[in-house]
């Protein structure tokens, strides 16, 4: 009996990894990675830029400010009537207040759009920053502004201008943003064309794959991948010409057998009909005699030899049928039974098959044959006398399909039955004309399809019992 | 009877060939395949035997020739290759028979035998089964010279048993000779007949092979 390692025992084989898979996990690794580090840098890029043109503009506006005081310095009405709060006119909160301008001139605030008590906005620095505590206001209750001065000495004049500080960070935000979606936008776009891209290249190695799956155990014929591709075309040539080579290989070995068994048999079988073909009558029976001996060399190198191709056969054959079709038990027992029953009767034996109208199986019809061939025959060799032989067959339970071949003779112990599945053992039984390779045979044959045998003494018949479990069709 | 042999083994070929004789045929021996030119030439045999093997010719080519001219004469396949494949192969050309050498002469003229019954139940000839005599023509049964009386169907029935003596044959292959005799699958109408022939011509008549079907020993 074959035992079959347990799943769990098995070293699990690394999956390998699929082109596809590696294409797209890449290619999402550096996609994204190019994407982060993009947006972090145009980032930065652009909180600095950002600040670098407000500064320049505020500082361009306070020069601004500045001429424009000078302007006005003949004028001293004009500034006298603007030292009012413009915020407090035209807005109630100043948390909204993005910036503020503050201009204080010969020690006192002209202009100045922030309602706070005047020695604040007089300790004003020209630059720095200025908090602000208030209720309400975004980020925590303070404003924070980031202040831009000039100062001219000649006009005795400073200008403040405060610029909220969240205004850069919302800008750098809005900017980073913007580049994180735009990247988002053409990462994907890029991904998808790739995946079409991969499924070209891939798609037809997977085809060439299934098309080389799809073919049967023996099918010997050249593949077609029907691809344009130049590498897939040099995949399919090396692949025909290892097929062709082992076509060849394995044609030189079937005919091997075949021809080693019609030059066997035939000088055998003339032997045996010229000995049958002797008339008997006149002739001694000491002579007689020995053309019986004859006979019966001829049938023991008959049987020999039958079982050492139907070995070799075995041994060369493909576990599944070449068309990938079930066999029938049933069917092939029937046929065996019915070649077999003459001979029976012959010798007022008796034989019986039970079994349902079909049991399907799969596996090599011709294995099978010679498989349930050669229990037949080691039955009737080793019945008793007169031959009462069974054959059941069941289209399977728990354990699967089964056939069982049971037989009225002396039986075997569990170590000689194990020893006759050896090559070549005799059963200690030196009677009938086999070379004992029939459970040999058999085993050979349960190796090959995978099955499992086992037996039984003394069973309904009282002789030996041998069973083979099948495996069930595995369902398409 | 005449029997034609092709066999390219002069040793098997005239074993056969002297066995048949002392049994009483006539013979012609062919030892390479070659073809004869009508139907009405192999019809002139009763039983045609068959190596597959041959030079010259190909045996199974030798017999898709004959049956393409329309011959329908018994062949019996004597071959040294035994695979299932090969058995399949040479009955699928409509060979009537299959023995793979080496083999019992008795087993051999047996055979023929039963296959002469065939020819001569395609032919509406008399067919001889030990001391049964069978008018295909008339549909009269003689056991020992006696009539007996069959009907049609059991008639029918009996005629396929003997002209298969020696070959089990399963319900399935009595239904399909036998088409539309009206044994239907599941009843157990084939039973009654087979008891039936069984009371007119002894109850070993016909053997049963359980779970298998039903055969008529080899005549002598």
């Amino acid at each position: 009996m074959k035992l079959r390692c347990p799943s769990w025992l098995k070293r699990c084989p690394k999956k390998p990894r699929s082109i596809r898979d590696i294409l797209y996990r890449r290619l999402s690794i550096y996609l994204s990675v190019g994407l982060m580090v993009g947006t972090l840098l145009v980032g930065v890029a652009a909180a600095q830029y950002f600040n670098e043109g407000r500064r320049g503009r505020i500082i361009h506006f306070a020069e601004l400010v500045l001429l424009a005081i000078r302007e006005v310095s003949e004028r001293p009405d004009v500034l006298s009537t603007r030292n009012d709060n413009i915020l407090s006119k035209y807005v109630d909160d100043i948390s909204v207040t993005d910036y503020f301008v503050v201009v204080i001139r010969n020690g006192e605030v002209v202009y100045t759009t922030l309602d706070l008590p005047t020695p604040v906005l007089f300790d004003l620095p020209l630059e720095g920053e200025f908090s602000l505590e208030r209720e309400g206001v975004i980020f925590g209750n303070k404003i924070d502004w980031e202040l831009y001065g000039i100062a001219d000495e000649e006009l005795n004049a400073r200008i403040i201008i405060g610029v909220w500080q969240g205004e850069a960070i919302l800008g750098t935000l809005t900017v980073t943003g913007l580049v994180f979606a735009v990247g988002l936008i053409i990462g994907t776009i890029t991904l998808m064309l790739v995946r079409r891209l991969v499924r070209q290249v891939v798609q037809p190695l997977e085809d060439s794959a299934a098309a080389v799956m799809r073919r049967g155990e023996n099918e010997m014929t050249p593949i077609h991948l029907d691809s344009g591709l130049n590498e897939l075309i040099q995949i399919e040539d090396a692949l025909n010409d290892l097929i062709a080579r082992l076509d060849r290989t394995v044609r030189r070995e079937r005919n091997f057998i075949a021809n080693a068994a019609h030059e066997l048999r035939t000088p055998l079988a003339a032997v045996r009909a010229q000995a049958e073909a002797i008339d008997m009558q006149g002739i001694s029976p000491q002579v007689s005699g020995q053309i019986d001996g004859v006979l019966e060399a001829t049938d023991r190198a008959t049987r020999l030899i039958s079982q050492l191709l139907q070995l070799a056969r075995s041994e060369s054959a493909t576990p599944v049928n070449t068309d990938g079709n079930s066999v029938d038990l049933v069917a092939i027992a029937r046929d065996l039974i019915s070649q077999i029953t003459p001979e029976i009767f012959e010798v007022r034996g008796d034989i019986e098959l039970i079994a349902p109208a079909s049991a399907r199986v799969s596996g090599n019809a011709e294995l099978i044959h010679a498989m349930l061939r050669n229990l037949l025959e080691n039955a009737v060799k080793y019945a008793g006398k007169p031959i009462r032989i069974s054959v059941t067959v069941e289209a399977g339970g728990e354990d699967g399909p089964s056939i069982c071949v049971e037989d009225n003779g002396p039986g075997l112990s569990e170590l000689d039955f194990q020893a006759a599945l050896v090559k070549f053992e005799r059963l200690g039984r030196k009677s009938g004309g086999g070379a004992g390779l029939g459970l040999s045979i058999v085993q050979e044959i349960v190796e090959r399809l995978n099955l499992r045998i086992a037996m039984a003494s003394a069973g309904r018949l009282g002789g030996l019992k041998v069973t083979v479990l099948f495996h069930r069709i595995a369902s398409p | 009877m005449r029997i034609l042999i092709y066999e390219d083994d002069p040793a098997i070929g005239d074993a056969v060939k002297r066995r048949l004789q002392q049994d009483g045929y006539t013979v012609d021996w062919v030892e390479e395949g070659v073809s004869l030119r009508s139907a009405d030439e192999y019809d002139a045999f009763t039983v045609i035997i068959l190596d597959l093997g041959l030079p010259g010719e190909d045996g199974l080519s030798v017999l898709k020739g004959l049956r393409a001219m329309g011959s329908s004469t018994p062949v019996l396949i004597l071959t040294a290759r035994d695979s299932l494949g090969d058995r399949v192969k040479g009955l699928d050309a409509s060979a009537d028979d299959y023995l793979v050498k080496p083999f019992m002469m008795d087993e051999l003229l047996a055979r023929v035998r039963a296959l002469a019954r065939r020819k001569a139940a395609k032919a509406h000839d008399i067919v001889r089964y030990g001391e049964i005599e069978i008018e295909t023509a008339g549909l009269i049964v003689r056991k020992n010279g006696e009539v007996i009386e069959f009907t049609p169907k059991l008639f029918n029935l009996l005629l396929t048993l003997v002209v298969n003596s020696g070959r089990v044959l399963t319900r399935t292959e009595i239904d399909e000779k036998l088409y539309g005799w009206g044994g239907e699958a599941e009843s157990n109408t084939l039973e009654v007949y087979i008891s039936q022939i069984r009371k007119k011509l002894g109850s070993g008549f016909i053997k049963t092979v359980r779970g298998v079907g039903y055969m008529v020993p080899r005549g002598r």
